[in-house]
């Protein structure tokens, strides 16, 4: 009585039951791989041109792809759950036009308008939170009707304005570096991603995150409370979203009612490059952070060598189908198998 | 001493009932409050099924895509691509059947793609359908250039535009796919594998389903649908963009869900799927003539999305509760 | 049943606000009770409606073109009803005009700047068969559909103002980078040609290089011209012809601390680009007055309604405005609405759009 040679053993060996050396292994070894293709693309587009290994250019790739990164790290949270997020991109948005609109008629500084767009981001995450852990409706369709909803409130609260002016003093966050090559945004964002690792990797709620996300059934059954997991990484989701949204007005000083409503998928794509997988329980948030700058950095390099614009969207598909392919080879069916169950 | 086990995704009976009288109710209510409905009756009512129909046809494909279980986020860009073709070939002006047919063609590459990539490498849908869209995305525009072809022949204006007997050509269309996806569905072989594919993609394995094989057909089938629907766009609009098809995902992905098929595969009826594909179309279309505005209307839509979803699974969950109650009673009673 | 207490307000939600916004638009749109037509009365004295359909909603350039046609509607007997889609989508723009043609109180004209030259037209043309005259602004579709269209400035004009403001400050030898938004875009396609014209006529050793393209974002317009710049180190200006192009462009140009060196010559409006003009990185803002277009176009609502604009050849005055032509080129029909009008430090504060 053979099982099928691609069905998941029913029992898991022992060696996977001690979860954190096995995390921790897997942590290690994917962000790892992405940031030797980092160094590689850096490499070869350095050996192409040599300007793009200069301090202007690696800080721009960094600065460029903090947005993209936070966005990823609170999809991450949610994608460990097993959950999706597609209304991230328009959480990004209500909270860049909102403290936007502070910043540029009130003088609003930065602290002040981080906190109050986190508190944009938390209010609006709590949306998603309500209906996917309280009302139990399916991730995909209630992040895609919060999407809709929270875009169209971005063309009310904006009432035909868009916000123009970010005085430098926060723009140069941005541009100025701490290292060559290192811009200031990168280091005061670097902290978030250190707490979410910690969070994720060293704390009952991070290991529960990733539990609920493995196996929801074993999880509630271990008496980790499912639900309230699930509420919370919606409402962190949201947390990061707003924050991505002053960090959108520092890099690129502008915000309007279209802001954030294509990030949503590049956010997705940036997690899964760096390993996070959407059937849960894999990956973590540096993962997020790497996968955004090597999605960046691969970009960069494809408008270096001349590559048109027109390519890049088939540039991402591509980086995505890869790290998907390469995570899933377990799952692939080898085809002499597949043509040999055929005659019996 | 043992829990009854019950059926874990248990729908609504008569959901396409109530999505039927909601209908109903709207156009009844967009005939008292617009002169458009109530002055042009029913041939205008159809008339206006026009505008939506392409997303019917997307939608009707995306259906049998999530009764696996699966998701085809590439379906819109692909419908984008094969307007595309279509409009290439017609402004080179080859034979406006073959122009249609090398679209359809196009499009079921792109599925059979899709399918390949699901079922033999065995990656989440969600992940190789995002990573086509964006490939996909690319490839259109170009091929699009700086001059998207359009400005197309009378006849296939016609394909778009024109009427049989009162029901505009591609609302004929719609419906005749309609029709063939509910066979296809509830009689024939591959619609029952594809549905208890959805249902438990193990358990069917282990009832000898080729389910790798049900996947793949099923997204390249999708693919054909959305050749139809990138060439329903060309005749209707006379002209191929590159975002003609990209916008009618979200809307197609919503007409399903309202249509009660679940998001997690193995229970839908496809013609609730049509119920609901009308119910958003005039919804939309019928705000639009009483003057709201664009916003208010995807707003609205968002929001009766969600509030059908949270109707729908706390009348399960309660019929469920409700159901088990009754089971345990009877047992009981006739031990 | 606590799950249908939730849904419960949800949708209630949905019908209030429906129901709101229907009140609030349909009390926007609808036309004051215009009397028994007198035989021989002018029809200059008919209020009608005017819908303005630009791109999409929100964008400033078009808030600023109704704000001009709002302020003269009332002396010309007009009410202007200000309506777009939510994304910049053709199909999305061809549902709200046929939503137009088919509402309760359609409009006497409609005005509209397309998302692109072919999808609107079905809708366009059922316009024109209900009775509504059809002008186009900025963005035009094909010719056929409607019949005047007021185009922004000549083509020719506003290259040559482009360039001869690049050599004037930074010589006549080198490559030009340019920042367009899509690669199907007509107008601004339309201006680099113009560009390309120019270039070969009068400067041979002016190179239009490369063209980025930042899809009307402005994040990703940032991000192609720091590519550009960074890919090309001989390049002596950038070019970005679409209104959220030029502050990318400028946040650019600033980040790799190149700004005055690599100039920035851009079509867009003044307010984005408030604090560029400040430091010198904006060296050149071209654009036309938006505002005075809206008056423009409410001038030549009222015209097309009355029967009294010309054929080609002819000209008209629109009241403060001035005189304007129609012409045959470039398309049927077109009436050039202005010089392009140079934005600089001196006298951006005038303007606010």
């Amino acid at each position: 009585m053979t099982m099928a040679k691609d069905a998941e053993p029913a029992v898991r060996p022992v060696r996977d039951t001690t979860r954190r050396s096995e995390l921790a292994w897997l942590a290690s070894r994917r962000e790892v791989l992405v940031a030797a293709a980092i160094i590689l693309v850096i490499g070869i587009s350095t050996a192409v041109h040599s300007y793009f290994w200069s301090s202007a250019n690696i800080s721009f790739i960094f600065a460029d792809s903090i947005v993209v990164a936070c966005l990823a790290l609170g999809e991450s949270f949610v994608m460990l759950g097993r959950g999706i997020d597609l209304s991230v991109g328009s959480i990004m948005g209500m909270s860049a036009i909102i403290v936007g609109f502070q910043i540029q008629n009130h003088n609003m500084t930065l602290f002040p308008a981080l906190v109050f767009g986190a508190a944009i981001g938390i209010a609006l995450g709590l949306g998603n939170a309500l209906l996917v852990g309280v009302a139990r409706l399916p991730p995909i369709i209630a992040t895609l009707g919060t999407f809709s909803v929270y875009s169209g409130l971005e063309f009310v609260v904006t009432n035909g304005l868009q916000v123009d002016t970010i005085p430098n003093s926060l723009t140069n966050l941005g541009v100025h570096t701490v290292l060559p090559g290192v811009p200031i945004l990168l280091v005061a964002a670097l902290p978030l991603f250190i707490i979410g690792a910690i969070v994720l990797r060293y704390t009952t709620f991070g290991r529960a995150i990733y539990a609920v996300g493995d196996d929801s059934e074993a999880a509630y059954r271990a008496g980790i409370p499912v639900q309230r997991i699930l509420f919370s990484t919606y409402v962190i989701s949201g947390f990061t979203a707003g924050l991505a949204g002053i960090v959108l007005l520092i890099h690129t000083s502008g915000a309007s009612s279209t802001t954030g409503n294509t990030d949503n998928l590049n956010a997705i794509a940036a997690a899964l490059i760096g390993g996070t997988a959407l059937t849960g329980g894999r990956g973590g948030a540096f993962g997020a952070l790497i996968g955004s700058v090597f999605l960046s950095a691969t970009l960069t390099a494809l408008s270096y060598v001349h590559v048109s614009d027109i390519w890049q969207p088939a540039g991402v598909g591509v980086l995505v189908l890869l790290a998907v392919i390469y995570d899933s080879r377990g799952n692939a069916v080898r085809l002499p198998r597949m043509l040999r169950r055929r005659r019996t | 001493m043992t829990t009854l086990a019950l059926p874990k995704r248990w729908q609504v009976p008569g959901w396409g009932l109530c999505l039927m009288i909601a209908m109903l109710g709207e156009l009844t209510y967009f005939t008292f409050t617009t002169r458009y409905f109530a002055a042009n009756g029913v041939p205008g009512i159809l008339v206006l099924a026009e505008q939506f129909a392409p997303t019917g046809v997307l939608a009707l494909g995306m259906a049998m895509v999530i009764l696996t279980g699966s998701i085809d986020l590439s379906a819109g860009a692909n419908a984008s691509l094969t307007a595309i073709i279509c409009g290439l070939g017609l402004e080179k002006g080859y034979n406006m059947w073959l122009c249609i047919l090398a679209a359809i063609i196009a499009g079921t590459l792109v599925g059979l793609a899709n399918g390949l990539l699901v079922a033999l490498a065995g990656i989440d849908s969600l992940l190789v359908t995002l990573a086509t869209q964006f490939i996909v995305t690319s490839i259109l525009t170009s091929l699009a250039g700086a001059e998207p072809p359009f400005n197309f022949s009378v006849t296939f204006q016609g394909l778009g535009q024109g009427t049989v007997a009162d029901i505009p050509d591609d609302v004929l269309v719609f419906l005749v796919l309609g029709v063939a996806t509910i066979l296809i569905v509830n009689y024939t072989t591959l619609g029952r594998s594809l549905v208890l594919t959805g249902f438990s993609q193990r358990a069917a394995q282990y009832t000898g389903i080729a389910t790798r094989k049900t996947l793949a057909s099923v997204f390249t089938i999708n693919g054909a649908f959305a050749g139809v629907a990138g060439v329903l766009l060309a005749a209707y609009y006379n002209s191929a963009q590159p975002d003609t098809g990209t916008i009618l995902l979200l809307p197609a992905i919503t007409i399903v869900v309202l249509g009660g098929v679940d998001i997690f595969g193995g229970r839908g009826r496809i013609g609730e799927v049509i119920i609901a594909g009308f119910l958003l179309g005039y919804l939309s279309q019928g705000m639009l003539i009483e003057g709201n505005s664009s916003l208010t209307i995807t707003m609205v839509t968002g929001l009766v999305l969600i509030g059908a979803l949270v109707l729908k699974i706390s009348l399960e969950r309660n019929f469920r509760q409700l159901l088990s109650v009754r089971m345990q009673r009877l047992r009981t009673r006739h031990p | 049943m606590r799950r249908i207490i939730y849904a419960l307000p949800v949708l209630a939600l949905a019908v209030s606000l429906a129901a709101c916004s229907n009140a609030a638009s349909s009390s926007g749109s609808s036309t004051p009770k215009t009397g028994s037509s007198k035989s021989g009365a002018s029809l200059a004295d008919k209020p009608i409606t005017v819908a303005i359909v630009p791109k999409l909603l929100g964008l400033s350039v078009f808030e600023a073109n109704v704000q001009g046609a709002k302020e003269i509607a009332p002396s010309l007997h007009e009410t202007i009803d200000y309506t777009a889609s939510v994304d910049a989508s053709g199909p999305d723009q061809a549902a709200v005009i046929m939503g137009l043609v088919h509402s309760n109180h359609p409009p006497q004209v409609i005005a509209y700047s397309a998302n692109d030259p072919t999808s609107e037209v079905p809708a366009l043309e059922a316009a024109a068969k209900a009775g509504i005259k059809v002008i186009g602004f900025d963005s035009d579709v094909t010719a056929s559909a409607r019949s005047y269209f007021i185009q922004d400035t000549a083509y020719p004009a506003m290259a040559q103002a482009l360039i001869n403001a690049v050599v004037a400050k930074f010589g006549s030898k080198g490559t030009i980078g340019i920042l367009s938004s899509t690669p199907d875009a007509t107008i601004q396609n339309a201006w680099i040609g113009a560009m390309r014209t120019y270039v070969k006529q009068k400067y041979p050793n002016l190179k239009i290089g490369p063209i980025g393209y930042g899809q009307s974002n402005q994040q990703i317009s940032q991000t192609q011209a720091t590519n550009l710049i960074n890919s090309n180190p001989d390049l002596l200006a950038l070019i970005p012809i679409d209104g959220d192009a030029v502050p990318g462009a400028l946040a650019a140009v600033q980040a790799v601390g190149k700004a005055g060196k690599i100039g920035v010559f851009g079509i867009g409006d003044p307010n984005p680009n408030r604090k560029y003009f400040a430091n010198g990185s904006l060296t050149g803002l071209f654009l036309w007055n938006e505002v005075n277009e809206g008056k423009l176009i409410a001038y030549v609502a009222r015209d097309i309604y009355d029967g009294t604009m010309p054929q080609a050849g002819g000209s008209f005055t629109a009241g403060s405005l001035g005189t304007f032509t129609v012409s045959n080129s470039p398309a049927p029909g077109t009436i050039i609405f202005s010089k392009p009008v140079e934005f600089t430090k001196a006298n951006y504060l005038q303007y606010n759009f």
